[in-house]
């Protein structure tokens, strides 16, 4: 099924700095289309520096970003968008003094023709009804589950072509936790290609088909996840004995 | 509590009363009054512009006083006998406006990269220079001397010269400025700023090219300023360095805290207060800037959102 052209994003040998801090060493990444991947690592390790480098909030100093055969690793985030990248932050970002609404049609910014919008607008309720029923509140007040639905939808409403999650788990109860991953996993059956970055080890596995590790810069394995979840090391590290 | 916003909220019968009000109050208060009302109404133009740049982009400028004195040293030089040139004034009005933008797009290229603090002392700076480059840009602008005898707007043969007539006009602009604020807040442009005042990195990960955008602000800030400075300079007859100083951004700036930055009626009931009523009571002009300290202090514990804040301004501040 996968096709042994080029792969749909291609992270090659990249070096990012945070200053003077050398935060990624040489990563080399590849997704194929329609696939899930997952990055798993400890704090630090260089998860996010990676996605900010993908999306272009950060500039690797060293090495090249192909996406769709396009060099990304000199694109300003914001034209990186329109090639069909969505990020969902860590910790959410949401527009917090906005309405819900608001909030979805920042997603859209970069789109034109309003009834594509507005119909897309539908879909994603569909998806999230808790965010259809409370569309006209400001953001601030819906809860951390909520928050987080709502940073996935704003993406989504990019119609992204890859869709980047970094932790979407981070802080939320368990049974919304599962709620969100049941969503991610719709997301990518319906055609999106992903990314999802996790602390939590065991859930990305389960729904994701790929994974690296991530280790102060490097990728220290990689390998599908069947293999990941079995795999000594990860056992002890990440996934508690 | 006193809802001081709802006097300006008015349906159309009263905006019919309004108009009328308007167009009769200079008759009502005499030459004298006008004069003062048409200083209030050229503050109230740079208060619709330095709102676009602080209220609606949210970038502190405080600098906002040399890009008036572009507009008004750009009307002074190309209407006056300083080089015997005597383009007309509706002419150089949409020149002044191109002016103001075209300096605003030159210094908002390199000073737009920072952020915050940095960004509010490079252009209190650049405020500055602008001043002490007229003082002493002798050849090209008489230096303290200033320009004098700058030609006022004509209709026909009819001159426009008296604190009335200058009351109309002035009112005009106002209109125009409103007109163009308001619809650049409800357009995709205002979305872009809302996203940028709420989270930069977040705002560009929507596609959103946060330099442009910035820039966009302060160069449509900058092209008000232009269009008070052409009328300044043509309403004064003369001008001297000393008109673009400091205290001009600091008023500018006030006057929009106090209203309520983002919200239109705002800014008019802060110029006001502000340029009106240290005129009405010449006594207390001394210890204006006791008034100024006075006032924005006491603003700040009990109306921190300003008299008149704006609706989303509203919710922002409460969170």
């Amino acid at each position: 099924m996968i096709s042994q052209k080029q792969p749909f994003l291609d992270v090659q040998e990249i070096h990012t700095y945070y200053g003077k801090i050398h935060a990624l060493k040489g990563i080399s990444i590849t997704i194929n289309k329609g696939e899930m991947v997952t990055l798993i690592g400890s704090n630090g390790a260089g998860k996010t520096t990676l996605l900010n480098t993908i999306s272009g909030l950060l500039k690797p100093q060293k090495g090249q970003i192909k996406f769709e055969g396009t060099h990304l690793e000199h694109l300003p985030a914001h034209k990186i968008v329109s090639l069909g990248i969505a990020q969902v932050p860590e910790g959410r970002k949401i527009f917090s003094r906005l309405t819900i609404m608001e909030n979805l049609e920042m997603g859209a910014f970069i789109r034109k023709g309003r009834r594509a919008i507005a119909q897309d607008m539908e879909q994603i309720y569909d998806l999230f009804p808790r965010l259809k029923e409370r569309r006209k509140q400001v953001a601030g007040t819906l809860s951390g589950g909520e928050q987080q639905m709502l940073a996935i939808a704003r993406a989504l409403m990019t119609r992204p072509k890859l869709l980047i999650l970094d932790e979407p788990s981070m802080g939320l109860a368990p049974l919304l936790i599962e709620n969100i991953f049941l969503t991610i996993k719709k997301i990518n059956q319906e055609g999106a290609t992903i990314l999802l970055v996790e602390q939590n080890a065991l859930l990305a596995f389960n729904i994701a088909c790929r994974g690296y590790v991530l280790q102060s810069g490097k990728i220290a394995l990689e390998d599908n996840c069947d293999n990941l979840s079995q795999n000594k090391m990860i056992k002890e590290l990440y996934l508690g004995g | 509590m006193i809802r001081i916003e709802q006097i300006f909220r008015l349906t159309p019968p009263k905006k019919k009363i309004l108009v009328l009000f308007l167009l009769v109050l200079p008759f009502m208060v005499g030459n004298y009054w006008s004069q003062i009302l048409g200083d209030i109404g050229i503050y109230i133009i740079l208060g619709i512009g330095l709102n676009v740049v602080v209220g609606f982009a949210g970038l502190l400028d405080l600098g906002y006083v040399a890009f008036f004195a572009i507009g008004a040293y750009g009307y002074a030089l190309l209407a006056s006998p300083q080089f015997g040139i005597h383009i007309p004034f509706w002419l150089m009005l949409p020149v002044c406006i191109a002016f103001g933008a075209g300096f605003g797009a030159f210094l908002g290229t390199p000073v737009l990269r920072m952020r915050g603090d940095y960004l509010a002392i490079v252009t209190l700076g650049f405020g500055q220079i602008m001043r002490i480059t007229l003082n002493n840009l002798d050849p090209l602008t008489n230096g303290p001397r200033g320009l004098l005898r700058i030609d006022p707007p004509k209709i026909g043969d009819w001159i426009i010269d008296t604190p009335i007539e200058w009351y109309y006009l002035i009112m005009a602009g106002i209109f125009f400025a409103i007109f163009v604020a308001n619809r650049l807040n409800d357009s995709r442009i205002g979305r872009a700023w809302i996203a940028m005042r709420e989270d930069q990195d977040t705002a560009e990960i929507m596609g959103i090219n946060v330099l442009k955008y910035k820039l966009m602000a302060f160069s449509i800030g900058a092209s008000f300023a232009g269009l008070g400075g052409a009328i300044f300079a043509s309403r004064q007859g003369s001008i001297f360095p000393d008109n673009f100083s400091l205290m001009v951004s600091i008023n500018v700036l006030c006057l929009i805290i106090i209203g309520g930055l983002g919200s239109i009626p705002g800014i008019i009931l802060g110029s006001i207060i502000l340029i009106g009523l240290p005129e009405a009571l010449r006594g207390v002009q001394q210890y204006r800037m006791l008034l100024f300290g006075g006032l924005l202090v006491i603003m700040m514990i009990f109306r921190p959102t300003g008299f008149i804040p704006s609706a989303r301004k509203k919710i922002e501040f409460k969170k």
